[in-house]
């Protein structure tokens, strides 16, 4: 009856304080992301160099706050296939209707356009996955298609070009604050936001227990065909302001902007730890996650390797993210069972029980 | 006493199926009240409805006087009543604390209290003697310790009636006298408790009245002490079963199986015995002494570390399932479900999987005809319904399902047979049915592994019982034998055995 409140887990065992640190899986990935940046800083002399981290942090930090958007989907048991095409169809919409538009009021419609395409496009995803009862991976590859078709036939095989683009707008990747670039800092606000809605909301909360048990989150009265629709909104919402980004960075927009960016997005998230079996992860490790799997792509690149081997050695990157939270994760499972030997050694009750027969 | 909760009329069904006609039931405050019946008698149509998963399409339920209506089972949760299931409806990757408040977390101003939440979740599990951090992801916790995360989730809501559905069946011996002594607590505290359980002794023992449903009808209710488990059995059934456990005397042959020294480092240690053709040969112990791994370890899925197994004569080191089967070894699993059987497959095709390369026709291709058959011919032995030969096995009930698991391994024709608790969680009809199967096998000379953790059904079904505990044989008896022989080896508690009788 004595017996003290609080069982040692796993890693409290450790003789020091920091290894409980390490349970915390974002910390284990910062550490992982610093540890690279070091190694390549003090071997590849082309990393050091200022375009290069800025390129490379400016990229992270769009891949990041995409990756955000997905993992509250991926938390929900779901997927989104179609953040690509969403984010090259806002981005090319928006792209093409600045340069009419100047002032403070000009500024507004640019963070507001993308976004509202990406709410209006991310919930045609949540409706057929809720109400449609389409799977997702089904439904997102056909938005992919149908947004990505869009994208062409808006552009009518046109481009956008830097030149018809707002001044500010072109600025804004070399605008640093604190010696830190205006993507990153935008990235560190997305990031802020969504740990605190997926912590302390209820509505996060509600993502978290649909995508670790949907019968269950059912049974609990949460709104889960409503919160797989916001899910799917907030996803396209972000993955529409990533198109924002993407004019600011690149200038020039076309057709194919935006193709393929799924799957660094959904990469990133697992490296990040966002579980695809839902429940388990969160919005910092895939932003993370992206940043880590940006890097090793840069550091490839600057390495000289051939593209395609750097592609091999991302896919390799992916499982053995995938393997080592499998591990960790089964280690974290190994006290439970270990005990179970245990609390079977003395059985004073059943005893009488069976006596008593 | 005012009732907690009433019932009044209720009836339900599933399209044509009705599943319950006219039942009528009240509750009062801090009584214990079981509820049995065999598989499909209707008992978890009534949970289902007292949570308000399901609506009655005819009736009523009345909550402390007041006449309710659970539209979904929010509704039923904030009325007061929670139900505890056999595997707890939790949210694996959240901590203790979230599940306890799940669907009500503590707010301030908007934002979750987690501190709030932390600290009454604690206090809870102090009163439950739950004592694991509160922020212990669940999937870390044991089955037992889910179940206690579900009862403190009720408590949190204040619960008035408290529903445990089959909760003992996956649990240790200890563990159920753990929860034995939980669910009086909870009554001296006015709890009310509805007590479903397939174990008939837990009823007689922790119930104060017990209700018997029977074809979704109530057959029978009456104050516990003024009942008999076999009057029970009766109501149940609806036919007097003439003897629960069937044992026919077998002719014992020559030994089929000797095991020397057999180990597994960390599961089990220096385990002899040997089997003769035809005797039933029990392994009586506790949950987790081993006797699972024992037999995983001879069918080839865990590997040994020392010891020798011989084989009908022969030097035999399991190398895979596999080839054990093609040796003549077959092992019924624990968990049929999930090891036994393909559930979306049919009955057929699942009975007949050992031996499909002897069912092929020309060119290969499984022969329906062969397999239909061949499954006739097993239906038979194992009394399975016959018809409706296309049915998938995940449509059957309980009992079924491990008749077809049987016929599956007599159609391999082993020689040793390898059985995991094979009654566990199955109704007391096809119990009886399916240990006179098992008696039949043995009287046909096979060499029957019987691992059992209900006292009674060794005792009565084996011809000799090897107790083991921690891993190790602490007892090796003839049958019959008395359970406190059994029960002081399987606990090493030689001592309070002998003062509690």
């Amino acid at each position: 009856m004595n017996a003290p409140l609080v069982r040692p887990g796993l890693w409290e065992r450790g003789r020091f304080g920091l290894a409980r640190l390490f349970r915390i899986r974002e910390v284990g990935l910062i550490s992982i992301v610093v540890i690279v940046s070091i190694v390549a800083a003090i071997s590849i002399p082309a990393f050091r160099n200022g375009v290069n981290l800025r390129e490379l942090l400016n990229n992270a930090a769009v891949v990041a706050i995409v990756a955000i958007g997905e993992s509250l989907v991926l938390l929900t048991r779901q997927i989104d296939l179609s953040v690509g095409a969403i984010l090259g169809l806002s981005a090319f919409i928006t792209g093409s209707l600045l340069g009419q538009l100047g002032g403070i009021g000009g500024i507004l419609i640019a963070l507001l356009l993308p976004i509202f395409i990406g709410i209006v496009l991310g919930s045609i995803n949540g409706v057929l996955i809720s109400f449609a009862r389409m799977p997702a991976i089904i439904a997102t590859l056909a938005t992919l298609s149908i947004y990505s078709g869009l994208q062409v036939v808006v552009s009518g095989g046109s481009q956008v070009y830097a030149y018809q683009l707002p001044t500010w707008l072109s600025q804004l990747y070399t605008t640093s604050w604190l010696g830190v670039g205006s993507f990153v800092w935008i990235a560190v606000v997305w990031v802020v936001l969504f740990s605190f809605v997926m912590r302390i909301l209820r509505w996060g909360r509600d993502l978290y227990a649909m995508g670790s048990n949907p019968e269950a989150a059912r049974y609990m009265a949460i709104p889960t065909r409503r919160r797989t629709i916001q899910a799917f909104v907030v996803c396209g919402a972000l993955a529409g302001f990533g198109g924002l980004l993407y004019i600011a960075q690149y200038g020039n927009v076309d057709a194919t902007a935006g193709a393929g960016f799924e799957l660094t997005v959904i990469a990133g998230a697992v490296v990040g730890g966002v579980s695809l079996f839902g429940g388990s992860g969160s919005p910092l490790g895939a932003a993370l996650g992206a940043v880590l799997l940006l890097e090793i792509e840069n550091v490839l690149a600057l390495l000289k390797i051939s593209i395609f081997a750097q592609q091999t050695l991302q896919g390799v990157a992916i499982i053995s993210a995938v393997a080592l939270y499998a591990v960790l994760m089964r280690r974290s499972q190994q006290p439970a069972t270990r005990n179970r030997s245990q609390s079977d050694n003395d059985t004073p009750q059943i005893v009488k029980t069976e006596v008593q027969q | 006493m005012a009732p907690v909760v009433e019932l009044h009329d209720i009836h339900h069904s599933y399209g044509a199926v009705e599943t319950l006609r006219a039942v009528s039931f009240s509750l009062a405050r801090g009584e214990v009240v079981g509820l049995v019946g065999e598989n499909g008698a209707g008992k978890s149509t009534i949970v289902k409805i007292l949570t308000g998963v399901i609506q009655p399409i005819k009736g009523n339920i009345v909550v402390q006087g007041t006449e309710r209506v659970f539209t979904n089972p929010r509704a039923a949760r904030e009325a007061g009543i929670a139900a505890m299931y056999q595997e707890p409806m939790l949210f694996p990757d959240l901590s203790i604390t979230e599940n306890i408040f799940a669907g009500h977390q503590l707010t301030h101003r908007g934002t979750i209290a987690w501190s709030q939440m932390r600290e009454r979740a604690r206090s809870l599990q102090e009163q439950l003697d739950l004592p694991i951090d509160p922020q212990t992801p669940v999937y870390q916790l044991r089955v037992a310790e889910r179940q206690l995360v579900e009862i403190a989730k009720a408590l949190s809501i204040g619960a008035q009636l408290l529903i445990l559905d089959e909760p003992t069946a996956v649990l240790s011996a200890r563990e159920v006298a753990a929860l034995y002594k939980i669910v009086r607590d909870l009554k001296a505290r006015g709890v009310t408790i509805l007590f479903i359980s397939h174990r008939l002794e837990e009823v007689y023992q922790w119930t104060d009245r017990v209700i018997v449903l029977r074809d979704g009808q109530k057959v029978a209710e009456k104050p516990t002490t003024e009942v008999t488990i076999p009057e029970l059995i009766r109501d149940m059934v609806g036919r007097e079963i003439s003897t629960l456990y069937p044992k026919q005397p077998a002719r014992l042959g020559d030994t089929v199986l000797e095991v020397r020294g057999l180990t597994h480092k960390g599961y089990f240690e220096d385990v002899s015995f040997t089997l003769r053709q035809g005797e039933i040969l029990g392994f009586a112990g506790l949950v987790g002494a081993g006797r699972t791994e024992l037999a995983q370890s001879l069918f080839g899925i865990d590997p040994i570390d020392a010891g020798q197994i011989i084989l009908a004569g022969y030097s035999f080191h399991p190398r895979s399932p596999h080839h054990a089967v093609s040796c003549g070894l077959a092992y019924l699993p624990e968990n049929r479900l999930m090891h036994g059987l393909v559930p979306t497959m049919t009955i057929p095709l699942n009975t007949t999987m050992p031996i499909w390369q002897r069912l092929l026709s020309w060119f290969g291709v499984l022969s329906t005809r062969r397999v239909n058959r061949m499954t006739d011919l097993l239906s038979q032995r194992v009394r399975l319904q016959p018809g409706r030969r296309d049915r998938l096995v995940s449509a059957l009930s309980g009992g079924n399902q491990q008749k077809v698991v049987l016929a599956k391994w007599l159609a391999a024709e082993p020689r040793v047979l390898i059985l995991d608790e094979p009654t566990h969680g199955i109704d007391v009809g096809a119990k009886a049915d399916i240990l006179a199967i098992i008696s039949e096998l043995a009287q046909a000379g096979v060499g029957i592994i019987f691992i059992s953790s209900e006292m009674e059904e060794v005792r009565s079904m084996c011809d000799r019982l090897v107790v083991m505990r921690e891993g190790r044989v602490t007892g090796t008896f003839d049958c019959p034998v008395d359970s406190k022989t059994v029960m002081a080896a399987a606990s090493g508690l030689q001592s309070i055995v002998e003062a509690s009788a």
